[in-house]
Parts: structure tokens; C-alpha cells; sequence
């Protein structure tokens, strides 16, 4: 059955032509409506509908596969695609009114619609042929569209989303409007962190310790000062450790310096701490390598743990009921902050940043990184210690690296040459081999077998030399395996890991086993651990680990270890956490087997906005013991009299005071008399901003320093219509212990409005041009079908206002007048300029040349 | 700067342990060699763990390799520790009395200490006597263990130290 429809937003050459149609026809059984369809993930997208007087509504199939990205191309009088991959095509006839696809012919000649040239199919066809169900709501206009696969429009969104975080790894500039630099300063205060802790003993003596820690920027790089003072010791200045860190990126020679205390000698004992100088040209922003890693790792259980890499989240995972957690984490070039945030179930939040360790370093093709580090060792002797390192990329995947160490103390060998390769010859592959002269040579090799299976190789063997030296001559290999494993509706992961240590006479092995799974709600760890050494028995032990979330909660678990030599278990130990009203309890009994003692431990956290506050308690059966603490950290920003207090280290942190303001001069500047603007939101790259509502300042804490952070700002945020943000994204560097002042400038805007007739009636579908000065287009807009047109978001400045010459001319229509002239003046709401009218007429024709 | 609780509290036990050279001398009649050779093969390391909300208490590694924690301590299975190891080389098969002082202390390079318990070790507790194998070839691996005291509210960090053993020949 065909009928006969009109098009509301055909193209404006047809548009001249529907007057010839009868429109009420049509307006009588189907209406032409705009739409907004919502689509999974938050995501939606606009579309024209036609909506039969039963609320059917029918889609333009070709746009809206354009719009969705499924394939789809017209072939004559068919369309012709394909859904998810090329394996499945379908073909719509129109001729023949079927849809084939996946084996299924459908007869779709009761849903289909025609009216010049457009089809448009019912959404129940849509749903029976594609499985794209769409759900319309005619009181809102919108419709829900849902799929049984995943649709190449969702498909490419969350890919772009992935690759925009790989960008960030890879170091390529995100594309941003305003960057503003690291800014040095000689002095400038500050954030400090504190802590206190006691505890008692019942007949035993009590103890206390202070913590004061102090971050400053001094002479343009970050001074952190720090003391633990016991008060039942002496106040010694000595006490007080100092570190002075300077970083810029865009230095040619030096990139990094450390005063302070430094890593010390890796290859020969050293009696003490180093203190000294350390400086580097590594840039400490990421550039990704190829080939990834894995980490296993273990944390308290059912915790959720979110994987940063330099403060882009990359990946997320919860650890099992043994507190097993495995990530996968790309190889970087040159120093990277891997950053772990553990939450707990019931809300607890907590922070451990680290350095990798990976064995290897890679840096870029043809560059050369070298660090220096020397320093005094605060031993007896005050031993001299210094060490050179050179890596140089000879490819992309290949980094050869050479340097020595030297000691003082180390009298028989005081200088140790060193050499290290490291190669990624695939991308699932790396390989490191390292030789320290007279002292070790280690070899390493990780593979990713599949995506998450994971293999990797260690061998470690000390050569005999002169070294002073007390570990004992050794030859140690290590390998490790990782899988997760799907078996019908079992899900979970398995870890093995054999370690043998050859010494001089015998061996001593170490197995370790551990799968990790799940059955509903009931989380399971079970391990194994066998040792031995020489031809002794082995010794075996096994352990389960089991958590269970009850009703209000409340989680249960439970872990215990049992030793199979002696057939008897090593011991026992159940937990139970619960949350009430912001406090954080938990109750424990652990029953040791071996020693016979039982323990019963209490304890309440308590996380006010300043600090974090614990109590605890233990009692074994001979002593009672009490622990009590709190810590917190303040951070000061005298420009703005701002103190902010926190519960987290600020210490080396930075943070951002941002101030938007109407920036009515436009010079980028606070000037008098001109206003803060308070925003509703915006959006910082892996922070939480905070908007002050009494000085509409916001601030962002706890922020990384040395990093860039990437701040978005929607005009849709502001609470004038009139206003719009000067940038809309900025990148910062974050500035170390201290609120950086950034302004934002946000600027007014003015609107234009008017009318355009045709013969006294309004005259819709027709373009005007706004151009500015230098007679360059600035905007386009439609007129509406009334003929109404508007434009809101001129920025103060002269315009002119003009149909399009191209549609005049094609329509055969002249304009009066021809264009307007205005001026958007500077308002604090934006200035208006209405009834900007055009009249159109019909060009008389020319009259032919005699 | 270091956190007071902070998570994970890792601490890894090298040890250095002396060598003790026993000789006794005797008249008529005359003995085959009797020299004893003990070499430290491996230091005790108790792995990986933490306390979970500060108030402290202990971690045992005994011989066997198997750890148990009393008080707020939890361990991270991911490093199991290990115990230390002797070689003990005796040729003619005689007893040995094993002597150790009760405990001795670890530091931290910022200056903090915690106290480890020496022992038990394969062969009994302090004073135990036990017997090697009369054969100059064969090897005696005696395993040691120990137990860590954690004070309430102990900073993160990696405490060392050592201790002595000492092995008498009867």
C-alpha cells in the first residue's frame, strides 16, 4: 500500500515545489516529526520520523544506517549492506517489498512508506528483520533504540574513547584551545602534612610519634621537608629529611635534578642511606613502546583497584577473595607513574603510587638518556658514591645501555662496569639481558601468549669475582605463568610460579600455585606452596581464601592455611566489615595453631573531610593492646587566602584554583568591574573539581605534579544563554606543592534576529550569512518555516547580515535590502539586535537582446 | 616522605650470619678430621605484607616456609618469603648444640627498628643438639625460621639486619 507523503526539510530546490501538493492530505494521516533517539551508553542522536495516527513511527532506513554507521549503499531500487561484519549482508528490495537477511526473507510491504524518492520503513520491520528495536515515547518525542548487536556508531565512540587515553600515553598533544606552562617561582608556599599515632600496652610502656611533613617551591623547584619526632627522644634538627626535586621537560641537557637522598649503589653494599645530586635528561612525559606487561598483584580483598598510568585511567579490575588482582599495562619509554587506587567495599578509598620497576628501560630511536647520581653515604667512613648511566635507542624496540658505578668502601673492586640491552623483537615479546662486571648477569624474557595469558622467564646468576660482597654466590631462575580460563560458566584466573636457587652444594626450590575464581556471590582463592631444599622432603602448605557479601553490606571473609606435612592447619582467621553511618568497622579472630594463641582484633575508621581517624584494638591472651590514629594534610594558597584541607598526602601534589570571570575588555585579565561567573560543572581529566558557590572559585585537589592536566568547559554550564568561554579547553601543568591561579575567561555574545518574507508571508529554508569585517563568513543560519531566523553568539564587533547570493541567485529572487549592516556592542548579557528583515521578490526576467 | 599505615608494609630480612670455626683439640686417640664448615646459604625474608589498620602485631616464618600473623598483620601471598638456610659440612658424625641470642634488631635506613625473634629453627629451639652425617660429602641444610614483632602504627619501609648462629661440636 503506498501513501502519499511530504517531506518537511527536503532540500530547498524541492521545497519551491510543494505548494503544488496538498499538504493537508498528508497532515491528516502522517506527521513529519523531529525526534531524539537515545541509544545505550548515554549517547543520542536526532531524527526525522513520520508518525501514523496510531504513534507507528517510520524511518528513513538510509539515514538512519548512515547515522548509526551501518553499512549501507543504494544499488537501483535496493539497499544493500551489511550488519556487525561483511559475513552477514542484507539486501532491502524495494521493488519486490522484502528484506533478506541472516537466512530470513521478510515480506516488509505493510511497513513501508514512499514519497519522492525517500523510503521509510516501520520500526516494528526493523526490529524483525535487523533486531533494532526502537521504542517510541510520543508525549517526549524521543524514542529508545536498542540492539542486538553492537552498533558500529556505539562501536566507534567507545574506540575513540580508548585511543584518546593511548594518545595521552604516546605523548601526542591532545588538541586543546589555551596551554599554560609550568610556572617557576623562587619561593612559594605550600602544603604540609601531619600525622599522629599512639599506642598502649596494658603493663607494657606507651608510645607516640609526630609527623610533620612540609612542601614548598624554593629557588624554582619543589623542597619537601619531613620529620617523624618521638617525643620520649631528644628533638634532633638531623632528623629532619630534605629532598629538592627540579623537572622541566623543554630543557635541553637537564630535565630532571634530585638533591637530596638518592638512590644508592645497586651493586655493592652500601652501609647507609645516600645523600647527593642526581640529574637526568629523561622527559617525565609518557611516550608508549610497543609490547605490554603484566602485573599480578595483591591487595586486601574484594577491593576494586583502578590502574593510572601518569593520571590516565587505564584500566580497572577487583581482586579476588585473596586480594589477586592482574593488569595488563603498556611499556613506556623512559620514567613512568604507575598509579594504583584501591577502594574497599565499603567505601574506603585509598592511594599507593609507585615507581615501575620493570627491569627494562626503552628510549626513543636515535636519543640519548644519561643520568648522573653522586653522593655521600651515611655510614661510618662517609663513603663516596657516584654513578654514570648512557641508554641509547638504536631502534624503536631496541635500547642499548653502558655505564659504572662507583663506591669508595668497596676497596677490592670500587668501580663496576655495567652493561644492558634491552629488545621488543614482537610486540607480545621482550627481552633483557644485563651484565655487571665481576658481579651479575641476568637474563629476562616476558611473553604474552594470548591477549591475558602470560609467561615470563627470569635467570640470575652473581659471578665469582673480587667484590666485597654479602650475598653468597648464587644462579636463581624464575618463571612465571598466568591465565585466565573460561570453562562452560566457570570464569577465573590461574598463577604459577617456580623459583630455584642454586647455591654452592644444593638447590632450593620454591612452587607456588594460585587459582582464583568465583560462584555467585562467593569469591575463592585456593593456593599451594611448596618449597625444598636439596633432596629433603618438600615442604607443603595449601591455603583458601573465601569472601562472601551478606544482606546490609556486610562482608564476610574467611582464610585459612593448612600444612600437609604435618597434616594439621597452620591457622585460622575469619573477618567481618560493615559500615554504619560513615564508620568503618571491622572484627576479626584468627586462631594460630602453631603457637597456640588466638587473636581478636576491633577496629573503626572514621574519614572526616580533614583527616583520617582509626582506632583499634588487640588482645592475644596475654596482652591488650590499643592503637589510635589520625592524619591529614593542608595545602595554602596565600594569592587567594585559601586553605584546603584534606584527608590524602599533599606533599609533592599540586592543585588548581580556577577563576572564571566575564571578561568584558577581553584582554584575558581579572580587571575591576569585571564579575566572577559561577559555573555549574566542568570536566577535569582524572580529578574531582569542586565549585565554590561564595566566591565561585574552583578548586581541584590532589593533582599530580609535572603533569598536564586537561580541563573542559561547556557553555551549556554557564547560567547566562548570553555567555560563552573564551577557551574551551586548557591544558595545565600542574606546579609542585602549591595552587596554581588560572583565569578563565568567559565572554558575552550577542544575537542577531529577523524575518524573511516572500510575497507578505514568511519565507522558510532560506540562508543567511553573517560575515564579519573582513568579509569573511563567520555563520550560516536557516530562516524557520515562519521565516523567522536568529543567531546567538557574536562576539562584540561589526557584522553584515546577507541571504545567501547563491540561493538568490538559483531561486531567481532578489533581496531588499541587499544585506544589513550591525554592531554587537559590549553588554555584560549580550547584546540583541531584532527585526533585521529581508524581503524577498521574484527577479523580473531579463528580456532578451534584440 | 613516609605515611603513617601506610598499605603495605614490606620488609625483606638479609641477613649476615658469622661462620663459627670450632676445634677441639685432644690427645690419644687420634681422630679423623673433625673440622666443621657452616655456610649462610640463604637469608630469611617474610615477604610481602601489611598491617591493616595500624595497630601492629607479628609475622612468623617458620622452618617449613609457612607464614602466620597475629594482631592487625595480614600477609600478600604474591612473595611467600622464605627461611634461612645453612650448609653444614661435618666429616666425622658427631652433635652440634645451636646457640642463638633470642632476638636482634632490624633498622630501616631513616633510623626506624623492629625486633625479630631468632628461631626456631629444623632442628629444635635454642640449645637443641642434633646429630650430621658421618660422611665428609654430605651435606646438612638446616632451616631457620623466625618471628617479626610489629610495634602499632610502623612506617612502611625495608628493615635489614643480622644475626648469629652459633654451632658447637661436642
Amino acid at each position: 500500500m503506498f501513501y502519499n507523503v511530504f517531506l518537511f526539510f527536503c532540500a530547498i530546490t524541492t521545497s519551491a515545489q510543494y505548494k503544488e501538493e496538498n499538504p493537508i492530505a498528508y497532515f491528516n494521516t502522517y506527521n513529519e516529526v523531529l525526534i531524539t533517539v537515545y541509544v545505550d551508553g548515554g549517547y543520542n542522536f536526532e531524527a526525522n520520523v513520520l508518525i501514523s495516527p496510531s504513534n507507528q513511527i517510520y524511518l528513513n532506513v538510509e539515514n538512519l544506517f548512515k547515522t548509526l554507521k551501518i553499512k549501507c549503499v543504494k544499488e537501483v531500487n535496493n539497499l544493500v549492506g551489511f550488519i556487525e561484519n561483511e559475513k552477514k549482508p542484507f539486501t532491502i528490495n524495494f521493488d519486490k517489498k522484502r528484506i533478506t537477511f541472516d537466512s530470513k526473507s521478510i515480506d516488509i510491504s505493510k511497513g513501508i512508506l514512499e514519497e519522492l524518492g525517500v523510503k521509510y520503513l516501520e520500526a516494528s520491520v526493523l526490529f524483525e528483520a535487523f533486531g533494532l528495536n526502537i521504542i517510541f515515547n510520543p508525549r517526549s518525542l524521543t524514542a529508545k533504540l536498542e540492539a542486538r548487536f553492537e552498533l558500529p556508531f556505539i562501536k566507534e565512540l567507545r574506540y575513540k574513547k580508548m585511543r584518546k587515553n593511548i594518545s595521552k600515553l604516546q605523548g601526542k598533544p591532545t588538541i586543546v584551545d589555551r596551554i599554560i606552562p609550568r610556572s617557576y617561582h623562587l619561593f612559594k608556599l605550600g602544603t604540609l602534612d601531619w600525622g599522629l599515632s599512639s599506642s598502649q600496652s596494658i603493663n607494657k610502656t606507651s608510645d607516640a610519634n609526630i609527623n610533620i611533613g612540609l612542601g614548598t617551591e624554593l629557588l624554582f623547584g619543589q623542597a619537601n621537608f619531613n620529620m617523624i619526632y618521638n617525643p620520649n627522644d631528644k628533638f634532633d634538627i638531623k632528623n629532619i629529611n630534605y629532598r629538592w626535586r627540579w623537572v622541566n621537560n623543554n630543557h635541553k641537557i637537564i630535565k630532571q635534578a634530585d638533591i637530596g637522598p638518592v638512590s644508592g649503589p645497586k651493586f655493592s653494599p652500601a652501609g647507609g642511606e645516600v645523600i647527593g645530586v642526581s640529574i637526568n635528561n629523561a622527559s617525565t612525559a609518557l611516550r608508549e613502546a610497543s609490547g605490554s606487561y603484566t602485573i599480578t598483584d595483591t591487595t586486601e580483598p574484594n577491593w576494586t583497584v583502578e590502574l593510572y598510568i601518569n593520571d590516565v585511567l587505564i584500566d580497572y579490575t577487583q581482586a579476588d577473595a585473596a586480594g589477586l588482582y592482574v593488569f595488563k599495562v603498556p611499556i613506556v619509554y623512559g620514567y613512568t607513574v604507575i598509579k594504583f587506587k584501591f577502594y574497599g567495599p565499603l567505601g574506603e578509598e585509598r592511594t599507593k603510587e609507585r615507581i615501575t620497576n620493570t627491569p627494562y628501560t626503552f628510549t626513543p630511536e636515535k636519543k640519548i638518556n644519561y643520568s648522573l647520581t653522586t653522593g655521600i653515604v651515611q655510614d661510618s667512613l662517609n663513603s663516596r658514591f657516584a654513578k654514570i648511566g648512557l641508554n641509547y635507542g638504536v631502534t624503536r624496540n631496541l635500547t642499548i645501555a653502558a655505564g659504572a658505578e662507583y663506591l669508595s668502601s668497596n676497596l677490592n673492586e670500587p668501580f663496576i662496569p655495567f652493561a644492558k640491552v634491552a629488545y621488543i623483537p614482537y610486540s607480545s615479546l621482550v627481552l633483557n639481558f644485563e651484565y655487571i662486571h665481576q658481579t651479575e648477569l641476568k637474563g629476562l624474557l616476558n611473553f604474552n601468549l594470548t591477549e591475558s595469558a602470560f609467561f615470563e622467564f627470569k635467570y640470575t646468576k652473581k659471578i665469582d669475582g673480587n667484590i666485597d660482597r654479602v650475598v653468597p654466590l648464587f644462579e636463581n631462575f624464575e618463571v612465571n605463568f598466568s591465565t585466565p580460563f573460561h570453562i562452560k560458566s566457570f570464569n577465573g584466573f590461574t598463577r604459577a610460579t617456580f623459583n630455584s636457587t642454586k647455591y654452592t652444594s644444593f638447590s632450593y626450590n620454591q612452587f607456588n600455585w594460585t587459582l582464583s575464581s568465583y560462584i555467585q556471590k562467593l569469591k575463592i582463592n585456593l593456593g599451594s606452596f611448596i618449597n625444598w631444599a636439596g633432596a629433603n622432603t618438600p615442604q607443603i602448605s595449601s591455603n583458601l581464601g573465601l569472601g562472601y557479601r551478606l544482606k546490609g553490606g556486610v562482608l564476610l571473609t574467611s582464610a585459612t592455611s593448612y600444612n600437609v606435612n604435618e597434616n594439621k592447619f597452620n591457622n585460622l582467621e575469619i573477618n567481618l566489615q560493615w559500615r554504619i553511618s560513615k564508620i568503618n568497622l571491622s572484627a576479626s579472630f584468627q586462631r594460630s595453631v602453631q603457637s597456640k594463641t588466638n587473636t581478636v582484633s576491633l577496629s573503626a575508621n572514621y574519614n572526616l573531610p580533614f583527616a583520617r581517624t582509626g582506632i583499634s584494638s588487640s588482645y592475644n591472651g596475654s596482652s591488650l593492646n590499643f592503637s589510635e590514629r589520625a592524619q591529614g594534610s593542608m595545602a595554602f594558597s596565600l594569592d587567594d587566602g585559601i586553605v584546603h584541607t584534606g584527608k590524602n598526602s599533599a606533599i609533592g601534589k599540586g592543585g588548581l584554583l580556577l577563576h572564571p570571570f566575564l571578561d568584558l575588555n577581553e584582554n584575558g585579565k581579572l580587571d575591576s568591574g569585571e564579575k566572577r561567573v559561577l559555573l555549574s560543572s566542568l570536566r577535569v581529566q582524572a580529578a574531582e573539581a569542586v565549585i565554590s558557590k561564595k566566591d565561585s572559585i574552583i578548586r581541584v585537589f590532589d593533582l599530580n605534579a609535572y603533569v598536564n592536566y586537561i580541563i573542559e568547559f561547556s557553555d551549556a554550564t554557564l547560567n547566562n544563554i548570553g555567555w560563552r568561554f573564551k577557551h574551551k579547553t586548557y591544558k595545565v601543568l600542574i606546579d609542585p606543592n602549591q595552587y596554581k591561579r588560572v583565569f578563565i575567561p568567559v565572554i558575552s555574545v550577542g544575537e542577531i534576529n529577523g524575518m524573511v518574507y516572500l510575497s507578505s508571508k514568511g519565507k522558510g529554508r532560506i540562508n543567511l550569512q553573517i560575515l564579519d569585517e573582513k568579509e569573511n563568513i563567520v555563520v550560516e543560519t536557516l530562516s524557520e518555516f515562519d521565516g523567522y531566523y536568529s543567531y546567538l553568539g557574536l562576539k562584540p564587533g561589526k557584522y553584515t547580515v546577507r541571504i545567501d547570493p547563491e540561493q538568490l541567485k538559483i531561486l531567481n529572487y532578489k533581496a531588499l535590502p541587499k544585506v544589513h549592516q550591525v554592531t554587537i556592542k559590549v553588554s555584560e548579557y549580550g547584546d540583541i539586535i531584532d527585526d533585521l528583515d529581508f524581503t524577498l521578490s521574484k527577479k523580473a526576467p531579463k528580456k532578451p537582446k534584440e | 616522605m613516609r605515611i603513617l599505615n601506610k598499605y603495605d608494609i614490606i620488609m625483606k630480612l638479609s641477613f649476615l650470619i658469622m661462620l663459627f670455626y670450632v676445634a677441639i683439640i685432644s690427645a690419644q686417640p687420634v681422630l679423623p678430621q673433625r673440622t666443621i664448615t657452616i655456610y649462610p646459604s640463604q637469608g630469611i625474608d617474610f615477604g610481602l605484607f601489611y598491617d591493616q589498620n595500624g595497630s601492629g602485631g607479628s609475622i612468623s616464618l617458620d622452618w617449613q616456609g609457612n607464614r602466620t600473623v597475629t594482631g592487625s598483620i595480614h600477609t600478600l601471598p604474591s612473595f611467600p618469603g622464605r627461611p634461612a638456610l645453612f650448609e653444614i659440612k661435618l666429616c666425622q658424625g658427631r652433635a652440634i648444640t645451636i646457640s642463638y641470642p633470642p632476638e636482634t634488631i632490624l633498622k630501616e635506613t631513616n633510623g626506624d627498628e623492629i625486633i625479630m625473634k631468632i628461631g626456631p629453627t629444623q632442628k629444635g629451639s635454642n640449645g637443641a643438639v642434633f646429630a650430621t652425617e658421618n660422611n665428609c660429602n654430605f651435606i646438612t641444610i638446616l632451616r631457620v625460621g623466625g618471628t617479626l614483632i610489629i610495634p602499632p602504627n610502623t612506617n612502611t619501609g625495608v628493615f635489614t639486619g643480622e644475626f648469629e648462629i652459633s654451632f658447637d661440636q661436642q
